[in-house]
């Protein structure tokens, strides 16, 4: 062993942790070599004055106490604080009970509404020819963009003359709608019959007219409309669909025409605003 | 608050401070000591052992259990007092090995003996002395020092302790030890203690 090797063993053997193997050769290195034998009883020296000099202090019992008590104190802080945070709900303790009933209420009133929309659309209003069904799909056309008004111009009297000029076999009512900002028409012919396409953009809302002649609408066999809609019609001018109060359609009846409106309003507003011309 | 919350929380924070209490307070002797000797005064070294045990104790559920309770908390309570009381240092600690030099070149040319430096120095100088020497040094070195020569740790454990390599124990422990000892020479031979040069 030379004296970088005994240098690394130095503390070990001081500190008692020589291994086996070497404590031998260390000791023989030792024993030849004065400086690594100072070195090693310097270490051993300083070893000892520290564990003689600085002795083990108990724990002083007010700090002991001190350190009890602040845990106890941040036992009791975790566990208020956690019981505050829930006592911060009592005082919604009806509320919320009551918010939650609304929402499953709410859920419930628009998974029925679904359901009614549907058999709606699938029992009064399924043939391909209903009127009602035909205002409805249109509509959707429109609002996706697949049916585009013909003119646009925020002038209704303009439109009124663009269907004068049409070959439409029967007068085209043009509603005058407050607030109305522009409205658009079309004329277009399917199986036979000819109908006339009106919009109207009210502020936010959108209403959709659908007009045919009232030939075809109430005698004839190429639209149909259900018997108590064409009664409506005969008699009083006007028909909404009663068993359907969610269904945002209206239908009057002029000296030529049946109109259909469908609008992004409700069905009372539209009733309103149609009924005030 | 419903009570059968309520009683399940309190049951949930007792169990949590029976076993914090069963497994941590028992090593307070070994912590409060550490502290002393790294703060150098009473004060300080109970603020430490408070503020660790507190810490411990908040994240008593980061605790492995059934692993080294003490050393967990020792370096616990190494952050704190390197978060509390070296905030300002930007720097690790730079050891003055100039000291150390001067002090076997010392020893060298005048051929003391160590069992008569060991005479000189124990026989006059104070525990205090000690103290203010062992204060002086690095504290990663004083660490080392006070785990193995006051605590009677071993290599393996102060290295598990501080969270480096046994090399770098045994490399911290010879340096530290020797840097005590030409502190403590110096300080004798200031006092007239032992003869110098």
């Amino acid at each position: 062993m030379d004296c970088t090797e005994a240098h690394r063993y130095g503390g070990d053997a001081v500190d008692g942790s020589l291994p086996d193997s070497v404590a031998k050769e260390f000791e023989a290195h030792l024993d030849r070599c004065a400086t690594c034998r100072r070195e090693v009883a310097l270490e051993r020296l300083s070893k000892h004055m520290v564990r003689q000099s600085i002795q083990q202090i108990p724990t002083p019992r007010s700090v002991y106490s001190l350190v009890l008590q602040t845990l106890q104190i941040e036992r009791t802080a975790t566990q208020y604080s956690f019981l505050d945070w829930l006592q911060t709900w009592k005082p919604l303790r009806v509320a919320v009970p009551a918010f939650a009933g609304g929402v499953i209420a709410i859920a419930f009133f628009l998974m029925v509404s679904a359901r009614t929309d549907s058999s709606y659309q699938m029992t009064a209003h399924t043939a391909p020819n209903d009127l009602i069904h035909l205002s409805f799909e249109n509509f959707a056309l429109l609002k996706s963009g697949k049916l585009q008004p013909d003119m646009v111009t925020s002038a209704p009297e303009n439109v009124g003359a663009m269907f004068a000029h049409s070959n439409l076999e029967f007068g085209v009512h043009i509603p005058r709608l407050k607030n109305c900002s522009w409205c658009g028409g079309s004329a277009s012919e399917c199986s036979g019959v000819k109908q006339a396409h009106l919009v109207f953009k009210i502020g936010n809302e959108i209403v959709y007219v659908f007009e045919v002649s009232d030939a075809d609408a109430l005698y004839g066999t190429r639209v149909s409309l259900p018997p108590a809609a064409k009664r409506a019609l005969t008699q009083s001018g006007w028909y909404t669909d009663p068993d359907h109060p969610d269904c945002d359609v209206v239908l009057w009846k002029t000296d030529q025409a049946v109109c259909v409106a469908v609008s992004t309003m409700k069905k009372s507003q539209l009733l309103a605003m149609l009924s005030a011309q | 608050m419903i009570p059968v919350l309520q009683a399940v929380i309190s049951r949930s924070t007792r169990k949590k401070h029976t076993e914090f209490e069963a497994e941590a307070l028992p090593h307070m002797d070994v912590l409060y000591n550490f502290a002393l000797r790294t703060t150098g005064n009473e004060n300080d070294a109970r603020d430490l052992l408070q503020e660790t045990y507190l810490k411990a104790y908040r994240f008593w559920d980061k605790y492995e259990k059934g692993t080294n309770i003490r050393a967990w908390l020792f370096r616990i309570m190494k952050n704190s007092y390197i978060n509390r009381y070296r905030k300002e240092t930007k720097e690790p600690d730079k050891v003055d090995y100039e000291d150390i030099e001067n002090f076997y070149n010392s020893i060298r040319a005048e051929s003391t003996d160590p069992n008569d430096l060991q005479q000189q120095l124990y026989g006059n100088l104070l525990g205090d002395e000690v103290t203010k020497a062992l204060q002086s040094l690095p504290d990663d070195f004083r660490t080392v020092v006070i785990l193995c020569d006051i605590e009677g740790l071993t290599y393996e454990e102060i290295a598990e302790f501080v969270e480096c390599p046994i090399g770098t124990v045994r490399s911290r422990l010879h340096r530290g030890r020797k840097l005590l000892q030409a502190k403590l020479y110096e300080y004798a031979k200031q006092q007239g203690l032992i003869k110098g040069d």
